[in-house]
């Protein structure tokens, strides 16, 4: 019996602690993110052709088409004969976005999307840059696919992008993002007063709808140069 | 005698107070009639209601026959009148207030226009502005507008308000040249006895807004008692002569003249009268009649 | 016809009908260059709420922007401008001493009565039309064309009007502007039968139109009961072809209740005017 005892006691002291698990799990996700950011590695830029579609109540407009231009780390330029809203966040694919000395990464677990495995981050930024608050990548373990993305922004705005992917000269690029928008209707601190449309009789205190992106006719690392982007501010920078 | 105006029993209330009651008035054809009274009498109120400027408290009002209210448009088109004073827009040329306001009554050719402002001579000023006009100008080219439209009727209202001595002149001599050559109709008011003496042929007298006499000139003046004056020698024989006389009465004595009021026709047998009895009448002349009637009348001494 | 004619040549004899004309020009032109000059700062501070979570990319501040934006203001400042001249169809005569030549002629006081209103709308309809025209021809060469878009303050909402439908639009909406206007002058013109001066009319009307927009504006319940029944609340019928499919039940709602303040305001004109003494 005293035997048992000891051999429990030995077993138990030899299973890894709370803390050593939870080093364990933030080591993984780090991997993660940094196999991510080198399959990347070798995209410089790319230039592509979308079409946007909004299924938002408040926002009646038509499709649209647009080009857009890409160079690392956060360069972005659309260029569109209309007038174009391109959502800022979640709306193209940039891969240098997850920098791991700009955000704490903390694991959350492993999930099965798509019938596959996938490991879910929820990346917190270090510095508050833009309107984005915090992350939750969902990342496709095998294929290193960033699946999934849930932005949360201040002001109790969330927008969920989903990606489906294509391969244009041997890298894995997006051919469709679906975001899903939550937003409130009412922007805080806006003065409501004369002018713009009348308000409609009960109006939705909360927005909610959903931006379709197709991508198509990507051309990789073409040698965009700086001077293509010049003008256009920095997509976070609003 | 066609009767081309006939008002009964016209009448204009303002609050409580009438302005004008029981007007019955009737202006034949060809008639040069004054509508007398002083100012406040009710004569502008009168001409307004003919005019359809106000709207009657009482009675009606026939022009050619019809009823004034109820055939306002062929009516009104035969008639013509100027409001107190001639206002046109300043901001228009002579013949453009003109052709404005004629148009309204008729077609109007550039000519008529033109011929118009000839007869009231304006011609050389027909592209002028109006706010450049004086006011005599402007009183002429009233009446231009007023000849424009060919009435039958001319309805004046103190036309020679404001006119200098010559402007009142050319504006009788036009009123009577127009009742004796075109056969127009002319109808006016005016507190000017001197003007109604030397152009009206028919009048009636208003005070106080009521009608107190009406008639052709002559009649009016002829019912009524007349002042003489009458320059005689000796005085005091002439004196004792008329004393006697129960249709005479004298008002005042001078060094040779002496002041009489006689009962109508009996001026040439005072003459006989005073000769005969060997008095030497140097003249015999009446005093301003009709201001004697206009006076009487309005006091209430008068009764016609 | 004829005395339609005769009054609407008086009316743009008038060197004074031209001042709303030079004032629109002038308020169009400065609004436009300032507009050119800060088209950055004005997308900023208009799209602010769309800046955090959009990239705004196409011609935003085209001339259709432009004239809708200009267009918000239309009833603050035309309605001024259509008293001035509204005000003083009737008065005008009084003040002038030329009513008493025009009533005197054979056409009925409802006649004249029926062209100087007509005329006042004409002059309404053209000042409408004076600005729209100005607003697209100066707009076109300084800012381009483009799609509209059009947002409600403070909102996150968008309505984007694709290049193609705006001119249409556009043209239905100055159409309803003009009819929205027509009450304003309508009423300038009730009061100026009632006036001998048109200062009176002008003052009067004004003091209706700015009461009628605060309290319509007002966020109390006792107002907001009212609010329907301001034709200042109907005047913004024009801002229902700029959704995103027209509203055309609201939009005829709001007209036909214009259209009876017309009939209203003008049948009470009419009485008031054929029942008038002129004594001046």
């Amino acid at each position: 019996m005293k035997r048992i005892l000891v051999l429990v006691l030995l077993l138990l002291l030899m299973l890894p602690g709370p803390g050593v698990l939870q080093a364990q799990g933030q080591g993984e996700a780090l991997r993660v993110l940094a196999a991510l950011e080198k399959k990347y590695a070798g995209l410089k830029d790319y230039v592509c052709d979308i079409q946007v579609h909004f299924a938002i109540e408040t926002f009646k407009a038509p499709d649209v088409q647009a080009r857009l231009y890409y160079k690392v780390p956060d360069k972005m330029r659309i260029e569109s004969k209309r007038v174009v809203f391109f959502p800022r966040n979640g709306g193209y694919f940039n891969p240098a976005q997850f920098k791991q000395e700009e955000y704490t990464v903390l694991p959350l677990g492993y999930v099965t999307y798509d019938k596959r495995k996938a490991v879910q981050l929820r990346l917190i930024p270090k510095k508050v840059k833009g309107a984005a608050q915090d992350m939750v990548l969902t990342i496709d373990i095998g294929k290193l696919l960033l699946k999934e993305m849930i932005l949360s922004q201040a002001g109790g705005k969330q927008v969920k992008a989903e990606l489906t992917y294509g391969t244009f000269d041997g890298f894995e690029l997006p051919t469709f993002i679906r975001l899903l928008l939550d937003l409130p209707a009412d922007e805080p601190g806006m003065a409501q007063g004369f002018g713009g449309l009348p308000p409609d009789a009960g109006e939705a205190k909360r927005v909610q709808g959903e931006i379709a992106i197709s991508y198509s006719h990507y051309q990789v690392n073409t040698g965009l140069g700086d001077e293509l982007f010049k003008g256009t501010k920095s997509p976070n920078k609003p | 005698m066609e009767a081309v105006l006939k008002t009964f029993g016209l009448g204009k209330r303002f609050g409580m107070r009438w302005a004008a009651r029981g007007i019955d008035l009737e202006v034949h054809r060809g008639d040069i009639f004054c509508f007398l009274g002083p100012n406040g009498a009710g004569k502008s109120t009168t001409i307004r209601m003919i005019l359809t400027l106000l709207k009657p408290t009482a009675g009606t009002i026939q022009l050619f026959g019809k009823d004034l209210h109820k055939n306002r448009c062929s009516v009104l088109s035969r008639v013509c009148g100027i409001v107190e004073k001639s206002d046109f827009y300043l901001f228009l040329s002579a013949y453009k207030n003109l052709e404005i306001l004629g148009s309204m009554t008729r077609r109007i050719k550039r000519d008529e226009v033109m011929e118009a402002l000839e007869r009231v001579g304006l011609i050389a000023r027909a592209w002028d502005k109006v706010r450049t006009f004086s006011h005599g100008m402007k009183q002429r080219l009233g009446i231009a507008q007023a000849l424009l439209t060919r009435p039958e009727l001319i309805i004046l209202d103190e036309p020679t308000t404001g006119l200098d001595p010559q402007g009142m002149k050319d504006v009788r001599e036009l009123i009577q040249r127009l009742a004796r050559d075109e056969g127009i109709t002319i109808f006016l008011s005016s507190h000017l006895l001197s003007e109604i003496e030397q152009v009206a042929t028919r009048m009636a007298v208003i005070h106080r807004g009521e009608m107190k006499a009406q008639g052709s000139v002559a009649e009016l003046l002829a019912s009524e008692a007349i002042d003489y004056a009458i320059q005689v020698s000796p005085i005091e024989a002439a004196l004792r002569v008329m004393q006697g006389i129960p249709w005479a009465q004298v008002l005042s004595c001078g060094e040779s003249m002496i002041e009489v009021r006689l009962e109508p026709g009996h001026a040439s047998e005072l003459n006989k009268l005073l000769i005969a009895n060997g008095i030497e009448v140097a003249s015999l002349y009446p005093r301003r009649t009709l201001e004697d009637f206009f006076l009487r009348v309005t006091k209430g001494v008068a009764e016609i | 016809m004829t005395l339609f004619r005769l009054e609407a040549y008086k009316t743009f004899s008038r060197w004074r009908t031209y001042i709303s004309f030079g004032v629109l020009a002038l308020i169009v032109l400065m609004t436009e260059i300032v507009m050119r000059v800060s088209a950055r700062e004005i997308i900023g501070s208009m799209m602010k709420a769309f800046q955090r979570d959009f990239i705004i990319a196409g011609n935003i501040v085209n001339a259709w922007f432009i004239t809708a934006f200009i267009m918000n203001s239309l009833h603050f400042h035309i309605p001024f401008l259509i008293t001035l001249v509204a005000g003083d169809m009737v008065s005008g005569e009084a003040t002038a001493g030329t009513v008493r030549f025009l009533l005197i002629r054979p056409p009925s006081r409802q006649r004249i009565l029926n062209a100087k209103y007509l005329t006042a709308l004409f002059y309404t309809a053209g000042l409408v039309i004076f600005f729209a025209v100005l607003c697209v021809v100066l707009g076109l060469p300084l800012f381009g064309s483009g799609d509209l878009i059009m947002h409600r303050l403070g909102q996150f909402s968008v309505v984007f009007i694709p290049e193609a439908e705006i001119p249409f639009r556009m043209l239905l909406a100055f159409a309803a502007a003009i009819w929205s206007m027509t009450v304003v002058a309508s009423l300038a013109f009730l009061f100026s039968t009632m006036a001998e001066n048109s200062i009176g009319p002008i003052i009067g009307t004004m003091a209706v139109v700015i009461c009628f927009l605060i309290f319509g504006n007002l966020p109390l319940a006792f107002f907001r009961h009212l609010k329907p029944f301001f034709f200042t609340t109907h005047m913004l019928l024009w801002q229902g072809f700029f959704d995103s499919s027209i509203r055309w039940l609201e939009i005829g709602q709001s007209a036909l209740i214009l259209g009876m303040h017309n009939a209203g305001l003008f049948l009470i004109a009419s009485i008031v005017y054929r029942r008038k003494d002129i004594k001046s």
